[in-house]
């Protein structure tokens, strides 16, 4: 039972790991700056009315407050991961096994092409878990330690809620962007070209979002983005889940998880 | 282990598959890309409790053949069935009871020999006695990760996967390639208890000897196309073998001393005391001839698979 799904596990678990470790590590480090970075934040926030800070960190950016800084950091430092993530990770769990031929001693064994793929990508999508729970858990303990230390009143503290919100949107995204990814994948079946394909993909809507935001004339391109739903800036701005977000992420990566099932199950491993 | 139920394992009937016919050349009704036979109206069966040989050059269509067997290719025509189920349809049911050494066989390499069984026994469950006597017949340290293994190791460890199930049907490609004389031995030996046991195999090789001392019968294919099926007995007969001759100076025949005896094909004298033969398998005449000469020198070899093929065109 699950027996791919438990092996991959145990296969990835450094790299699963190590990615969300390196992100909350972000959070104390941040928050121990905070108190001497506080009036300075406030000042560089007339900064970020600058076109080139908005498209680099979006435009609902605000740095005044602990919460408005913590978001910023921590979600963009999450973002890029994801970028980097989505791109290499999902695009060769199949194709690298296809390069190195052991698709072909496994697939002589009787488990279904579609079992092995879900399987492989629920591990993916299992370590994508931890960066919103690792960092709920890391930002509670933050906000406890600061506001003991007296460098945050208690109703400074990051809103928990939020960050659940946010950790949610974070980990759909994931699950969209993964999924293109991977889809990418199955119709190569070769690294190289899967992960070039994935990144034109990925990073082509990350630029939609980043310019479509800037450029009037170009606006729209923001509804064709993923990155355009479920932005952890907008959730900390508006102070909720956004539910039409979360069906457009999820219907994406529901039926990009499918497709590339259903490719695999398919086609030929030639 | 499941039962054998039928005399034919193996049914391959008129297969053919062409590389580089893509989705949208078929929608375009034309062909946009090279076009490579893989193979072409290959037909054969393979009965229970055989050993098949299928024999063939680099390129031959040999691998093509097995994934399309595998269901790993999809076929342009023609039907495969295994214990009479449809190799497409019933997938999973003939993985049940088929074990596959590929040509090019690729393990996963943080894991060790050991973890891989564990690993492959949840899909298809090991056979713990004839695995222990696996384990004593190769050599290799199965607590080892694969990556820490040579090549001829990494073998033994897919040969001992895909027996330790001791499957009823067994596909293997080149399965002998890296092993050394002794494991190659060994590794024959088990193939003949297995089909001592009713158990099928289908061998693919380029190595004629390996063919000639394990298989019952042989398919060659060449240029995709089944040129030959026989009986491993019949094109025994049919081999020819290049015998190079130094005589010692004192007594050297003339080339037409040489016996006129059908099983010389061919006599050429390369230097005054060296001649080249070309002779069929019964050698036992010529060599009798030969005691009254003194030799300085003999070395014998098989011709080459493709010298058998030529011969099917001549």
């Amino acid at each position: 039972m699950l027996t791919v799904y438990r092996k991959n596990l145990k296969k990835y678990w450094v790299l699963g790991i190590s990615f969300p470790i390196v992100i909350v590590i972000f959070i104390p480090f941040i928050g121990s700056l905070w108190p001497e970075l506080s009036e300075q934040m406030a000042s560089f926030q007339e900064l970020l009315k600058s076109p080139i800070y908005r498209v680099m960190l979006g435009d609902l950016v605000d740095l005044s407050t602990w919460q408005g800084m913590y978001f910023m950091y921590i979600f963009m430092l999450l973002e890029w991961v994801m970028i980097f993530a989505t791109i290499f990770i999902p695009a060769r769990m199949i194709a690298s096994e296809m390069d190195n031929n052991t698709l072909d001693v496994m697939l002589s064994y009787p488990v279904p092409r579609w079992q092995y793929a879900l399987e492989k990508f629920s591990v993916y999508l299992t370590y994508n878990l931890l960066y919103p729970i690792l960092i709920l858990v890391t930002t509670f303990l933050t906000n406890e330690l600061m506001v003991n230390m007296g460098w945050l009143l208690a109703e400074e503290a990051v809103d928990l809620t939020l960050v659940v919100y946010a950790g949610i949107g974070s980990w759909l995204l994931f699950f969209a962007l993964g999924s293109l990814s991977y889809l990418c994948g199955m119709l190569f079946l070769e690294s190289n070209k899967a992960m070039a394909f994935s990144g034109l993909i990925i990073l082509g809507q990350y630029m939609m979002e980043r310019f479509g935001g800037i450029v009037e004339s170009i606006n729209f391109l923001q509804d064709f983005s993923i990155f355009h739903y479920l932005n952890a800036s907008a959730i900390n701005h508006s102070g909720k889940l956004p539910i039409a977000d979360v069906l457009i992420v999820a219907s994406v990566g529901i039926l990009a998880t499918a497709g590339a099932i259903f490719v695999f199950q398919k086609r030929e491993l030639a | 282990m499941s039962k054998i139920d039928s005399d034919q394992v193996l049914q391959v009937s008129e297969i053919t598959k062409i590389y580089g016919r893509s989705f949208l050349s078929s929608i375009a009704g034309k062909t946009l890309s090279r076009r490579v036979v893989g193979a072409e109206d290959v037909s054969f069966l393979v009965k229970k409790g055989e050993i098949f040989g299928f024999l063939g050059p680099n390129g031959a269509g040999k691998t093509t053949t097995i994934r399309c067997i595998l269901d790993y290719l999809k076929m342009q025509s023609g039907k495969i069935s295994i214990f009479g189920l449809d190799h497409h349809l019933d997938a999973l049911e003939i993985r049940k009871r088929i074990g596959y050494i590929p040509g090019d066989l690729a393990l996963f390499k943080n894991f060790t020999g050991n973890e891989l069984i564990d690993f492959y026994n949840a899909f298809r469950p090991v056979d713990p006695v004839f695995l222990k006597e696996l384990r004593s017949m190769f050599r290799v340290d199965l607590s080892l990760k694969i990556k820490a293994l040579s090549s001829g190791n990494r073998q033994q460890v897919g040969i001992i996967l895909a027996l330790a199930a001791k499957p009823d049907f067994l596909i293997l490609d080149e399965p002998t390639s890296g092993l050394d004389p002794l494991m190659t031995a060994n590794f024959h030996r088990i193939l003949k208890n297995l089909k001592k046991e009713g158990h099928t195999i289908f061998l693919s090789s380029h190595d004629l000897a390996e063919v000639q001392s394990v298989c019952d019968r042989v398919g060659i294919i060449r240029d995709g196309r089944m040129i030959l099926i026989e009986d491993i007995e019949d094109l025994r007969s049919k081999f020819v073998q290049h015998i190079s001759i130094k005589f010692d100076t004192s007594n050297v025949p003339e080339i037409s001393d040489f016996p006129k005896n059908s099983s010389i094909i061919s006599v050429d004298q390369i230097k005054k005391t060296v001649f080249n033969l070309t002779i069929s398998e019964d050698v036992n005449s010529f060599l009798q001839w030969l005691r009254s000469y003194q030799i300085a020198r003999i070395t014998i070899e098989d011709a080459s698979l493709e010298e058998i093929f030529l011969q099917y065109y001549e």
